[in-house]
């Protein structure tokens, strides 16, 4: 008995209700379940055996209840009817064995760190005040072309610099000549490579740190210098394939979603794209694995296969050698 | 049992110029295969933010 072998097997660690008599106890029939007892049988009735087995008792439940009637083991313990949809008794679909699926997309940036770092090892943690949130009423206001490159949507550290040209974005101040940083008054020559110090001669000083008790003006001049060497030259990447998940659909996806996230971060696309580590011969392609030979014989292609020592396809001079022969 | 596919998305960001690998991330989650386009699409965009959002914090503190 197919059904009697499923109830036994099944034995649910659901405790049966029992009655006094050490019987299962079952529900009192209400007048609606007495009406239609047929529709429960119905339900709860194997299809492959006409029978009931004997093991397995019928189970009403009560008022409200749709799902007709749960089996009963021979001990009395609820089991599976076999038209349930029990999450234990549902077959589960095949899934793929568990793997690690490696899929890596190298990006390739030509200074795109270097320019993160330099512009973060300029950005002063003052002494007076070092655990001061970057940005907020801080910053020294400036010129906005100072900051042309710290606009909305260019990079994270639009965060320190934003605040600078909050307030006074449009009404510049001039600069005290007596409040001047010392960048900006040192040589010239000196400051062809610090090329900030033009721009950031209309700029006030930092306000001074309440908390520090010191004025800090000459270290707020020191701030503007960081994003000069920002230029849009460093801000460009390239990708680099790396291996493939197997779908080109999804690797379009993490193609795109990269893209997507490095312009988000203010960089765009190089036009050159990185050369490959190994520069091959004129008539060499290389491939994953091997290398494909191409020769141009008869003004045909005619690929031949140099893998592992063995020559895979036909070679190169095997119309020679038959033109000969 | 019950096997899970998991996948791992791995971004190396190399400096062209010295020719090293200046930083990688790496995300790893549970592959759904049954998911449709618009959550596969989710998916990744979430692991390549929080891979680069990781890469911005390590540049940052440098």
């Amino acid at each position: 008995m197919r059904h009697r072998a499923e109830a036994d097997q099944v034995r649910l660690l659901v405790p049966a209700r029992r009655s006094a008599a050490g019987r299962p106890a079952c529900r009192r029939r209400s007048a609606a379940h007495r009406a239609r007892p047929a529709a429960v049988d119905r339900r709860a009735r194997p299809p492959s055996t006409g029978a009931r087995p004997p093991a397995a008792r019928l189970r009403s439940r009560g008022r409200g209840f749709r799902g007709g009637a749960v089996w009963t083991g021979a001990d009395g313990r609820r089991a599976a009817s076999p038209e349930s949809t029990n999450e234990a008794q549902r077959p589960r679909s095949p899934r793929r064995p568990g793997r690690w699926t490696m899929s890596s997309a190298v990006m390739v940036c030509e200074t795109f760190l270097s320019a993160r770092v330099q512009s973060r090892r300029r950005v002063p943690r003052s002494a007076g005040s070092p655990g001061r949130p970057r940005g907020g009423a801080h910053g020294p206001p400036c010129e906005p072309e100072v900051l042309r490159n710290t606009g909305p949507g260019r990079g994270r550290y639009r965060g320190v610099f934003r605040p600078d040209v909050r307030a006074d974005r449009r009404s510049p101040v001039p600069r005290p000549a007596a409040l001047q940083s010392e960048r900006s008054n040192s040589n010239p020559d000196e400051r062809k490579d610090r090329p900030y110090a033009e721009d950031t001669s209309n700029c006030r000083p930092r306000r001074p740190d309440p908390g520090s008790g010191a004025g800090a003006g000459a270290e707020g001049q020191l701030r503007l210098q960081t994003r000069r060497r920002t230029s849009p030259a460093f801000k460009t990447y390239a990708l680099k394939d790396g291996t493939k998940v197997g779908q080109q659909l999804i690797d379009d996806r993490i193609v795109a979603a990269i893209d997507a996230a490095a312009g988000g971060e203010g960089l765009h696309q190089g036009r050159r794209q990185p050369r490959r580590g190994r520069r091959l011969p004129r008539g060499l392609r290389q491939a994953e694995g091997h290398l494909d030979l191409q020769l141009r014989l008869r003004r045909r292609l005619r690929p031949v296969r140099l893998g592992l020592g063995r020559r895979l396809g036909r070679r190169h001079d095997h119309a020679r050698r038959c033109a000969t022969s | 049992m019950r096997d899970i596919l998991i996948g791992t998305l791995v971004i190396d960001v190399a400096d062209a110029k010295k020719k090293q690998v200046a930083w990688r991330g790496m995300g790893v989650k549970e592959v759904d295969t049954q998911a449709k386009p618009e959550k596969r699409d989710k998916s990744i965009n979430n692991a390549v933010n929080e891979d680069l959002q990781e890469l911005s914090a390590e540049a940052e503190v440098r």
